[in-house]
C-alpha cells in the first residue's frame, strides 16, 4: 500500500475571500476548481507539488451558497465544514483544517485505521467534470462530518475508477500549472501524538513530523512572498 | 535583496509591511516604493524622516508572546531568520537581506487583548538572530 500526501485542505468562508487571502498571503491567484454536489461545497486549486511530494496541492473550499442539495445528501458537510467553531474561525480568515493523502488502496487503508480502533468513515464514490473528462475518486468520509485528530489524520482517497489501469491520469496535479508555490513540508502535534503516528504507520503514511503538544498541522510553503507556514493551530 | 527591485525599470522596492487591520488584527500587506530620485545607476526613493535605530540580537530559540509593536519600525535581518506568526495561522519567515515595516501597534483606546491584538516573533534555525530597527 503506497500512501502520499495529496493535497491541503484550507477552508473560507467563502471561496472569493479563500482567493484574496491566497493572493494575500501567497501572492499568486489559485486555478480553477470545482463544485461538489454531494455535499454543496466547491473549490479553487493550486499546484505545490515538489519532488518529496509528487502529487501534492493545495484546495481552498468553501460552502456553495448556490448549491441545490439533494434529498439523499449527507446531512454534515465534509472536514467539519459544518462545525459551529470552525466556521466561526474561518469568519476572519481562511485556515488550514486538514489534509488528504491519497493510497493505492483505500479499502485496506481504511481497515488499517479501524483496526487501530479508528473509524475514518465509509468509502464514497464521487466525480465531478473536467475538461478533460469526468474526474472520478473514492474518499472517506464519516456520517457526522468529523476530520478528527483536530484534522491531523488525513483524510483516505484513491484517484480513479476501482479497475481503472490508469488512475492518476486525471489527478489535478496533472492538469494545474505551476503556481510559484512549492510544498516544504508538514510538521504535526497532538496531545495523542503516540496514536497518532501509528495511525500514519497504519497507512504507510512517513515523512510527517509527530510530536506531542497542542493540536497542530503546520505546512511549510515557498512562494513568491518568501517562506509562508500556515497553521491549523487546533482549529 | 535584489528580488525585491523590478527588473525592468528598477524603480520600485517592494515594502512588506505588518499592519493593524480595521478589525485589530495584524495583517501583511506589500506596498511599492517608488525610487524615481538619484541617477539611472543609483535610484534612490524619498528621503524619509526617522528616528533613531537600533541593533538587537537574540539566541536561537527565542520566542515571543503575542505583542503589538511600540514604534512603527523597520526591521531588517542582518543575520539568523525571523518568523513572524498572526492569529490566523499564518506566519512569514525572513531571512537575511529580508525585511518587515513593523506597523501593527495597539488601536487607540483599546487595551492589548491577546486573542485578537499582535503578531509573535521567534528565530528560527541555527544561527542568532540579529536584526537592525530602524524607527521610522
Amino acid at each position: 500500500m503506497k500512501t502520499h500526501i495529496d493535497h491541503l485542505v484550507v477552508f473560507a468562508r467563502t471561496l472569493e475571500l479563500g482567493v484574496q487571502w491566497c493572493e494575500a498571503t501567497m501572492g499568486i491567484t489559485p486555478g480553477p476548481g470545482g463544485e461538489h454536489a454531494l455535499y454543496g461545497t466547491h473549490n479553487r486549486l493550486f499546484k505545490i507539488a515538489t519532488p518529496a511530494y509528487p502529487m501534492a496541492y493545495l484546495e481552498i473550499i468553501a460552502i456553495n451558497p448556490d448549491a441545490v442539495r439533494a434529498v439523499q445528501a449527507p446531512q454534515r458537510r465534509w472536514f467539519d465544514m459544518d462545525d459551529a467553531a470552525l466556521q466561526a474561525a474561518v469568519a476572519d480568515a481562511p485556515r488550514l483544517v486538514s489534509f488528504v493523502v491519497n493510497t493505492s488502496d483505500i479499502q485496506a487503508a481504511r481497515s488499517a485505521l479501524t483496526a487501530q480502533g479508528i473509524d475514518r468513515g465509509p468509502v464514497l464514490q464521487a466525480s465531478r467534470r473536467t475538461r478533460r473528462g469526468l474526474l472520478q475518486w473514492q474518499i472517506t468520509v464519516r456520517a457526522d462530518g468529523q476530520r478528527l485528530f483536530d484534522g491531523a489524520l488525513p483524510t483516505l482517497i484513491q484517484w480513479g475508477k476501482t479497475d481503472d489501469a490508469e488512475p492518476m491520469r486525471l489527478h489535478p496535479r496533472n492538469s494545474l500549472p505551476r503556481s510559484g508555490v512549492t510544498l516544504q513540508g508538514i510538521a504535526v502535534t497532538h496531545p495523542t501524538a503516540g496514536k497518532l503516528q501509528a495511525a500514519y504507520e497504519a497507512i504507510g503514511l512517513t515523512g510527517i513530523a509527530v510530536e506531542s503538544g497542542p493540536a497542530n498541522i503546520c505546512a511549510t510553503l515557498h512562494t513568491p512572498k518568501g517562506v509562508v507556514k500556515l497553521d491549523s493551530c487546533g482549529l | 535583496m535584489s528580488d525585491l527591485f523590478e527588473k525592468r525599470a528598477m524603480a520600485v522596492f517592494t515594502k512588506v509591511v505588518l499592519f493593524t487591520d480595521t478589525d485589530g488584527r495584524a495583517r501583511f500587506r506589500e506596498e511599492a516604493l517608488t525610487l524615481d530620485q538619484g541617477s539611472p545607476q543609483s535610484m534612490l526613493s524619498a528621503l524619509f524622516a526617522s528616528g533613531g535605530y537600533q541593533l538587537r540580537t537574540s539566541p536561537v530559540g527565542f520566542r515571543s508572546e503575542f505583542h503589538c509593536s511600540g514604534y512603527t519600525q523597520w526591521v531588517f535581518i542582518l543575520q539568523g531568520q525571523m518568523e513572524i506568526g498572526l492569529h490566523d495561522g499564518v506566519s512569514r519567515i525572513f531571512k537575511p537581506g529580508e525585511h518587515f515595516y513593523s506597523a501593527d501597534l495597539l488601536p487607540p483606546e483599546q487595551i492589548f487583548d491577546p486573542a485578537i491584538h499582535g503578531h509573535w516573533s521567534r528565530q528560527v534555525g541555527p544561527d542568532a538572530l540579529v536584526t537592525l530597527f530602524v524607527r521610522g
